[in-house]
């Protein structure tokens, strides 16, 4: 019924709630990345590129966690909304790191000097943009529902083993990258204002996720129930 | 804000650009 279509697209209630947390946690993440963290002794006001740059890798990792979780939801009971999910955290997964590796360019510039360099975290990171990309495109190869919803879900579980492999490259040799600062054994190396700042970005970075996820998985849905 | 602020800027302003066009692509596949 095409009358079904708006009312899937508007998705369930809590999507107002969504938009106006995920524009409040913005405003105030970019008052405290721009204005109340401090400046860095070595980069000086660079280091406010990492409250960007780090939100969306963070938001890359757990985009396809979500889809390995949701591949694997498919394969177990075929449920539709299960496919929904895993289509739309690797949508918005590819978004972000795509905007990690770009934003992490920009960082290198002034940083490193060079805009690219072949280093494990960036060569893993292109990998995995890569990876995920082609399982979108995977997407397109069936019009069959169930058969697309199984390829990629077996693609979707097993490209998930990217997000240890990005995460471990910079310990695993002499890599340029610096190491993890904050997902790694013992306390986080950070200052404690910027590690406040960086965990409120982040987690308005998550909010916004979140929204685009309850809107998307509903275009999903209205997709597959459009005559 | 000190040195390198075009980099500070152009992060910032990619950012921007990439969400909120992301937010629009939802808006136009919602019709």
């Amino acid at each position: 019924m095409i009358t079904t279509y708006p009312q899937a697209v508007r998705g369930p209630r809590v999507r107002p709630y969504l938009a106006g947390a995920s524009i409040l946690a913005g405003a105030v993440a970019l008052f405290m990345a721009l204005v109340w963290s401090p400046r860095d002794a070595n980069q000086g006001d660079l280091v406010r590129i990492m409250y960007v740059h780090v939100p969306a890798a963070w938001l890359a990792y757990l985009s396809f966690v979500v889809v390995f979780l949701a591949s694997v939801a498919w394969l177990w009971g075929k449920w539709p909304l299960a496919d929904a999910i895993a289509v739309a955290s690797a949508e918005i997964g590819v978004m972000f790191t795509g905007l990690a590796l770009v934003l992490g360019s920009i960082w290198a510039k002034p940083t490193w000097g060079v805009w690219w360099t072949w280093e494990p975290r960036l060569i893993t990171t292109a990998v995995m943009f890569a990876m995920y990309a082609g399982y979108l495109l995977l997407r397109s190869l069936s019009t069959d529902f169930e058969r697309r919803a199984t390829r990629s879900a077996v693609v979707g579980a097993i490209a998930v083993l990217n997000v240890p492999i990005v995460h471990l490259s910079v310990t695993w040799m002499n890599a340029l990258h610096q190491l993890p600062s904050v997902l790694r054994p013992g306390p986080p190396a950070l200052d404690g204002r910027m590690l406040t700042t960086l965990i409120v970005c982040v987690v308005a970075m998550t909010i916004f996720y979140a929204y685009c996820m309850v809107v998307r998985v509903g275009l999903e849905r209205a997709r597959s129930t459009r005559p | 804000m000190s040195g390198g602020a075009e980099f500070i800027v152009a992060a910032y302003a990619v950012t921007a650009i990439v969400l909120v066009g992301y937010l629009v692509s939802l808006r136009v596949r919602a019709r």
